[in-house]
């Protein structure tokens, strides 16, 4: 594998992790995330800051970064639990462009210079570059999976799907609104945080503009292709959306309409994504994909 | 005293769907509230469940008043409700649909032999455990929300308009449960209903309403030979 080809592979596997935490919030809880993005910022700055600024190594860094996105994701979930839908979308667009402002303006966060220096990872006293970073963001990819399917198979996934599916009834039922919307937040937030600080060892620089709303729109985007609700529909939206730019590379200019083609071409004949019900590769792989009970 | 409602009112923005309705329903006993389409039937069961919030007056569940409370909370002290037109979880099995109403129940109750109860009474949800509810008749998504609520041993059921949209030979066999439920098992049931006949036939005590108000109380038997009734709900 060339290095072009790993560095692609990265963020790919990064992209896929930060999918899968917009999975679990508008998939497997139904609430809707157009501002993703700000906690894969969050994590990023955090775990640029904490290694830095506090001189933290990226493993010791690495719970407090999971940690403060995650209770920044508890608190900016708060909106979910009064408005619905539409609503809640147009919020989460707005709390996407403040986070990316608050990076922007603030000057703590480095201002429109962003934070540079963040140093690389090592794992016993190996510095962890190219192939050996793949294989690290694959490992928490893995584990974001394997956390993505307990969450399906427990009680807390159980309730955050009949929330989704009917809330009174629901919540008539004994399921508590605010616990569960607010757990799918925290967990889906958390992986956000991780992806973003694989994000910001892998960069080693990062400002506020890498993590605007086309970003959040991105992952949106990779969820619905993939199969919104399905354990490995977002992997399988991110490897495509990921790939595509590079094996279209000589229609360069016409990315974003291909990309937009792509999605038009989805909405209108997979509304429920390559491995969602009745989806194109469910038929074809029979068993595969039914874990998230799309 | 189970339930008691006292002078509980529900707006919508200027509508006042519920003026100032007050009733009782005794442990054990089987309690049927009739109207026509719009009465305000419905908006009184959601408001007892805590899903539409109520104004003014209170709702006292043993002793306690619950007006305040949300409705996860009421379910947690033992009411249960089964909602119009089921409101099942479409997206999950059957067997997930009654599970979610034994949400942190569990070693609470004797979940293997609660199952075992339900498929008795409702044996076709045995043979679609493992099919998502959407597939379901409309008959069999009411017996899937009743069991939804029958799973958790609830002290209080409450049941809206569960004979909407069946057909005949259903509604018979889902009020039968009903009857049984509360004859057999000494169920607390309020029960919300256009079908007047079938409801007071099942019922010892009925509230009738009208645009918000009860106009017509009293034994069930006493009602269903009450001319006003007869003309308006019976069609006799």
């Amino acid at each position: 594998m060339g290095e072009y080809t790993i560095t692609i592979l990265i963020f790919i596997a990064i992209q896929a992790i930060v999918s899968c935490g917009l999975n679990v919030i508008v998939g497997y809880a139904g609430q809707i995330s157009l501002g993703h993005a700000a906690f894969f910022g969050i994590g990023a700055y955090a775990s640029a800051l904490l290694t830095t600024r506090a001189g933290l190594t990226f493993w010791a860094a690495l719970p407090l970064v999971v940690l403060i996105t995650a209770s920044i994701g508890m608190v900016l979930g708060m909106p979910s639990l009064r408005l619905r839908e539409d609503f809640l979308a147009v919020t989460t667009i707005g709390i996407n462009f403040i986070v990316e402002s608050v990076f922007l303006y603030v000057p703590f966060f480095g201002g429109a210079l962003g934070i540079g220096g963040i140093p690389s990872v090592y794992l016993f006293g190996t510095r962890l570059k190219g192939v050996l970073f793949l294989y690290m963001c694959l490992a928490f990819l893995a584990a974001t999976l394997a956390i993505s399917w307990r969450f399906t198979r427990s009680w807390a996934g159980l309730a955050c799907f009949a929330l989704r599916e009917e809330e009174t009834a629901a919540s008539s039922a004994g399921v508590s609104p605010v616990r569960f919307k607010l757990t799918a937040f925290v967990i889906g937030t958390a992986m956000a945080g991780l992806g973003g600080a694989l994000y910001a060892h892998q960069m080693r620089f990062i400002s506020a503009t890498d993590f605007g709303f086309p970003l959040s729109i991105m992952m949106m985007s990779m969820v619905v292709l993939g199969g919104i609700g399905t354990l490995w529909g977002p992997v399988l939206g991110a490897l495509i959306l990921g790939a595509l730019p590079e094996i279209f590379r000589p229609l360069v200019d016409y990315r974003m309409l291909l990309n937009a083609a792509v999605l038009l071409m989805m909405i209108r004949f997979q509304p429920e994504g390559l491995l969602g019900e009745g989806g194109l590769l469910r038929r074809i792989l029979p068993g595969r994909g039914g874990e998230g009970r799309g | 005293m189970l339930l008691e409602v006292r002078d509980l009112s529900v707006c919508y923005g200027d509508i006042r769907a519920v003026d100032g309705i007050s009733l009782q329903l005794d442990e054990g006993e089987l309690v049927s509230v009739i109207g026509a389409n719009g009465a305000g039937k419905s908006s009184l069961l959601n408001c007892v469940m805590g899903v539409v919030p109520g104004r003014g007056g209170s709702i006292l569940y043993a002793g306690a008043d619950i007006s305040g409370l949300p409705s996860h909370r009421r379910a947690a002290l033992g009411i249960r409700f089964v909602p119009e037109r089921a409101r099942v979880f479409p997206r999950l099995t059957v067997y997930e649909n009654i599970l979610t109403g034994a949400y942190r129940l569990k070693g609470k109750i004797d979940l293997p032999g609660k199952l075992r109860m339900l498929y008795e009474l409702f044996p076709v949800l045995e043979e679609r455990r493992d099919q998502l509810a959407s597939t379901l008749s409309g008959g069999e998504q009411q017996m899937l929300a009743i069991s939804r609520a029958l799973v958790s041993d609830p002290r209080l059921l409450l049941v809206d308009e569960v004979s909407m949209g069946l057909m005949p030979v259903l509604v018979d066999r889902v009020f039968d449960v009903l009857k049984m439920l509360n004859r057999e098992r000494g169920l607390s049931i309020l029960l919300v209903e256009q079908n007047a006949r079938a409801s007071l036939g099942i019922s010892q005590r009925s509230y009738v309403i009208e645009t918000g108000r009860i106009t017509l109380e009293g034994a069930s038997g006493d009602l269903m030979e009450d001319p006003k009734v007869r003309e308006a709900y019976l069609g006799l």
